[in-house]
């Protein structure tokens, strides 16, 4: 009989404790909501008024403001607000309260009624849901102002400075000693002949044979020699040249 | 004393059995729910009664009835001015039966489990007195012998509130101690065609009532009504309520702390009357007035306004 007795103001206990659990969750809940609002408003404020800001400093106000939010709404505890939200533990959970020293047969009796009465109870009784719907509303309106924002407004300037220097740097690495641009076969000790400065190669070729016709007219002969001369700009390589062939010959 | 009804009845069947007691009861009296509610609670909470109403309402008739359905002995004491304590109490006869002539106690009608004083008023301040120690202590003392009173015991007391000529006034100290002061009033048209009906059809209208529970099982039953749990802030209110009636303007003076204690046990008993295993604010409201109607003093220019102890509990009430 003991034991019972004991047992029902643990539940009860246990009751207290779970309920105080469902009244934090939903202050938390609404203290997240009321900073996410703020963060959003912010955001969307900053953004139209051009103010640039460290996302560091919004961080901290959005910390503190969860904070504060939180213990504002949560100074005031007691079960009275469960009472208030469900009318069948109208007077009974404070009750419960009240007695959980009694070990007798009425207060058994109260403790199993208000666990039976108490076993819907959780929290979404005490979220004022049309308030949480309108919040939410808010932050889904403020969520695609920010984000359409981004998409209509045209005068987005970009700062994309970091870009090209970015881009220069990579430029200037590959031009040190791991060059791997110009002629590097570098065989016989010969010069680069690759212009890096420009971006255009000039390069003409004037031919001495005979014409299209004038083969034909001569018809063609198997120590006939098509002869070509090189721009004068690089008439200076020609011993090189000469070189390449009689070694390429040489392989042959 | 402890005394014990256990084993008698469980916690479960109390509502069953106030209803069963309310069922027989109404089977001669014809409505007055309020009144029985407040008699019934009055008895689970071991307290007395001041029944206050025109003559004819019958009252007699209900403290008998409530009596035989919960099988307590019962007796009436009818009032007049030249009424003796001892007329009350008992008295030393001479008994010489046994052919040895001796002094034996021969208990009155206060020695029964509910006693009715019909018409309280009417006995000297000498007699009323006698019975203030059977209302508070539960005994009685002949000679300088004190006999104790069986339990359950409750006195109910009458009193006509349009007739004053020849009475004597209750003392204010002995007033205190009837747990409240209920006031029957007229019946409804229906019901008193009811009455009328049930009372003139049969020559000797008695039904025959069921005995709901027995004396230990009553006591269990006072047992439980303790045991009702009361939250700190309706205890708090009860004690802001009382303690009002002693600042008020319209009132000479003010209620006691017994009129405290007695407050929280009729909202108990109401509570287990109505089903619930807790004091509800409700309870407390609804026994304010029969609690403290005859524990306040309405000032002269009160009862000028026409003021009742009624308004003053409400306002004092709602105010709370």
């Amino acid at each position: 009989m003991i034991d019972g007795l004991r047992d029902g103001t643990v539940r009860i206990e246990g009751l207290l404790k779970r309920l105080k659990r469902e009244y934090w969750k939903v202050k938390i809940l609404q203290s997240s909501l009321d900073t996410l609002i703020l963060v959003l408003s912010i955001n969307f404020i900053a953004f139209l008024s051009s103010i640039s800001y460290d996302y560091r400093i919004l961080g901290g106000i959005a910390g503190g403001f969860f904070l504060l939010n939180l213990v504002y709404r949560t100074r005031g505890y007691s079960v009275e607000i469960y009472e208030e939200e469900n009318s069948e533990l109208q007077e009974l959970l404070r009750t419960a309260r009240d007695n959980l020293d009694k070990r007798d047969e009425v207060s058994e009796a109260l403790f199993g009624d208000v666990m039976d009465r108490a076993r819907t109870v959780t929290s979404e009784s005490i979220i004022p849901s049309e308030r949480l719907v309108q919040k939410l509303f808010l932050v889904g309106g403020l969520s695609i102002l920010t984000a359409v924002s981004g998409l209509v407004v045209p005068a987005i300037d970009v700062d994309t400075s970091n870009v090209y220097e970015s881009f220069n740097q990579l430029v200037d690495s590959e031009s040190g000693e791991d060059d791997f641009r110009g002629n590097v076969s570098n065989v016989l000790g010969e010069e680069s002949d690759l212009d890096e400065t420009g971006s255009q190669v000039d390069i003409s070729i004037v031919g001495e044979g005979e014409s299209f016709e004038e083969s034909v007219l001569r018809g063609f002969s198997g120590d006939t020699e098509l002869r070509y001369e090189a721009s004068p700009e690089l008439t200076g390589d020609e011993e090189l040249m000469r070189e390449y062939s009689l070694r390429i010959r040489e392989l042959e | 004393m402890k005394l014990s009804g256990k084993g008698s009845v469980k916690y479960d069947k109390v509502n069953e059995k106030l209803a069963e007691i309310k069922n027989e009861v109404s089977k001669v009296i014809v409505g007055q729910e309020d009144v029985i509610d407040q008699i019934l609670t009055c008895m689970l909470c071991d307290g007395n009664i001041l029944l206050e109403s025109n003559p004819g309402m019958g009252k007699t008739k209900m403290a008998s009835t409530i009596s035989e359905s919960i099988g307590l002995d019962f007796a009436r004491i009818q009032s007049t001015p030249d009424l003796m304590p001892s007329d009350i109490t008992g008295t030393h006869i001479i008994d010489d039966s046994s052919g040895k002539a001796e002094f034996e106690f021969q208990e009155g009608p206060i020695f029964a489990n509910m006693v009715l004083a019909d018409e309280i008023n009417r006995a000297t301040p000498k007699t009323q007195s006698a019975l203030l120690e059977a209302m508070q202590e539960k005994q009685v003392t002949v000679g300088n012998k004190s006999y104790e009173l069986e339990r359950p015991f409750f006195l109910i007391a009458t009193q006509n509130p349009i007739e004053q000529e020849g009475t004597y006034p209750l003392p204010e100290a002995q007033m205190d101690r009837f747990m409240m002061k209920i006031k029957v009033d007229f019946p409804e048209h229906e019901e008193e065609q009811d009455i009328v009906k049930r009372f003139t059809e049969e020559l000797n209208y008695d039904p025959d009532l069921n005995k709901v529970i027995s004396r230990a099982s009553l006591i269990k039953l006072q047992e439980f009504t303790r045991q009702v749990p009361i939250a700190d802030d309706i205890l708090n209110d009860v004690v802001n309520i009382v303690r009002a009636t002693r600042k008020k303007q319209e009132l000479d003076y003010g209620a006691s702390p017994r009129a405290s204690i007695n407050l929280v046990l009729a909202a108990k008993g109401h509570a287990l009357i109505e089903n619930r295993n807790h004091v509800s604010q409700k309870d407390v409201d609804v026994m304010a007035k029969p609690v403290l109607r005859h524990r306040i003093g309405l000032s002269f220019a009160a009862e000028k306004k026409g003021l009742t102890e009624d308004d003053v509990i409400k306002e004092i009430v709602d105010g709370v």
